[in-house]
């Protein structure tokens, strides 16, 4: 069993950084990679978003202050990275981030590596008619397993509000999904 | 427990957020509930690819000054410390080399000095000859001395008491005749 704290002291160490990163990368590029998916949709941009985040890891691990665990800094920045890429596609096609959720089945059956059946296209379809953020709220709660606490420092949001949010959205997708 | 992909068909509507979610089959449940997909093998040429983009990390070549104080102190000392044996050793040879030549200078101009000469050489000698040299120069010496003093004192000793008897023997002799005629 890895310990955190080992593998952050590790990391801080020059002679032994690129070795421990290594390790970093086995551990949470999965979990990041899924998280960083269900945001901006395609294979090809999460490739590029996951790429980025662990440069960006890699550069701020030594200013990491451990005020919170290792695993929702990195969400947090898998986040930030996954938004910022959004933000680029907006200034590119001038669309709100809004627009571009809207466009979000599209995206999402374009993309070569999206293999949905009707259920999973179904659920999809309930996912892109939430707002942005009830849908990460609750795509990170229920797929990425993460717990409130961590969502509300990977989003900066209060914990009791992501809560009521959580519930009502999951009150509402058992209803659609049962139409 | 999540359903495989093999039997997703038995996904029911009723069941599928009541599920518990098993974070080990992260890939599998994104594929069984959401239909998205990875390319095969994408985990290990995507580490592959994200530790060729890193930056190369700068290995510092370690200094003595760069380095923490708990590994520079000790070395820095123990370099201070050989280099002050190592000057110490070399003034100590210097210093032994001219004490021999002053010595070989004072035995030559003064050889009308024996006493210091011997003093001197009796640094270069072996201690038995030093404790020979003790036993049969200075202590006879002191041992001379001794006698020599013992018998002076012994000298005014006894004179002190001739002086004193004869004078007590004439003050008696006066004052008892003086006595016995009065």
């Amino acid at each position: 069993m890895i310990q955190e704290a080992n593998l952050i002291k590790e990391l801080k160490e020059p002679f032994i950084k690129e070795k421990a990163f290594s390790t970093l990368v086995d551990l949470y590029q999965e979990r990041l990679y899924w998280h960083i998916r269900k945001i901006v949709i395609t294979h090809e941009d999460a490739n590029d978003v996951l790429q980025n985040t662990f440069i960006r890891i890699f550069k701020g691990i030594n200013a990491f202050k451990a005020e919170s665990s290792l695993h929702t800094w990195m969400h947090k920045i898998a986040y930030n990275e996954s938004l910022r890429l959004l933000q680029k596609n907006k200034r590119n096609t001038s669309e709100s981030i809004d627009e571009i959720s809207s466009n979000y089945l599209e995206s999402l059956t374009q993309d070569t590596y999206f293999d949905g059946d009707e259920i999973q296209l179904k659920l999809q379809t309930i996912l892109s008619e939430l707002s942005n953020k009830q849908g990460r709220v609750f795509q990170m709660k229920y797929f990425d397993n993460l717990s409130f606490k961590q969502i509300a420092e990977i989003t900066n949001t209060n914990e009791n509000t992501l809560k009521s949010s959580y519930y009502s959205v999951v009150k509402i997708i058992e209803k659609k999904i049962r139409i | 427990m999540i359903q495989s992909n093999n039997n997703k068909q038995e996904h029911s509507e009723n069941t599928f957020l009541k599920e518990s979610f098993d974070a080990n089959k992260i890939t599998q449940n994104h594929k069984d509930f959401l239909g998205l997909d990875i390319p095969d093998a994408y985990f290990s040429k995507s580490k592959k690819e994200i530790l060729e983009a890193l930056p190369k990390v700068q290995k510092r070549k370690t200094s003595i000054f760069g380095m923490q104080p708990i590994f520079a102190y000790p070395i820095a000392a123990s370099l201070l410390l050989l280099i002050g044996i190592a000057i110490w050793f070399q003034n100590s040879k210097l210093k032994t080399d001219i004490q021999v030549t002053d010595i070989e200078g004072i035995e030559i101009n003064n050889l009308d000095l024996p006493f210091d000469a011997v003093l001197i050489n009796s640094l270069l000698v072996e201690n038995s000859e030093i404790d020979r040299f003790m036993d049969t120069y200075i202590i006879d010496e002191i041992i001379v001395e001794a006698n020599i003093s013992e018998d002076k004192l012994d000298a005014i000793l006894i004179n002190s008491f001739f002086i004193k008897d004869t004078l007590i023997d004439d003050y008696f002799n006066e004052t008892l005749l003086d006595n016995l005629i009065l």
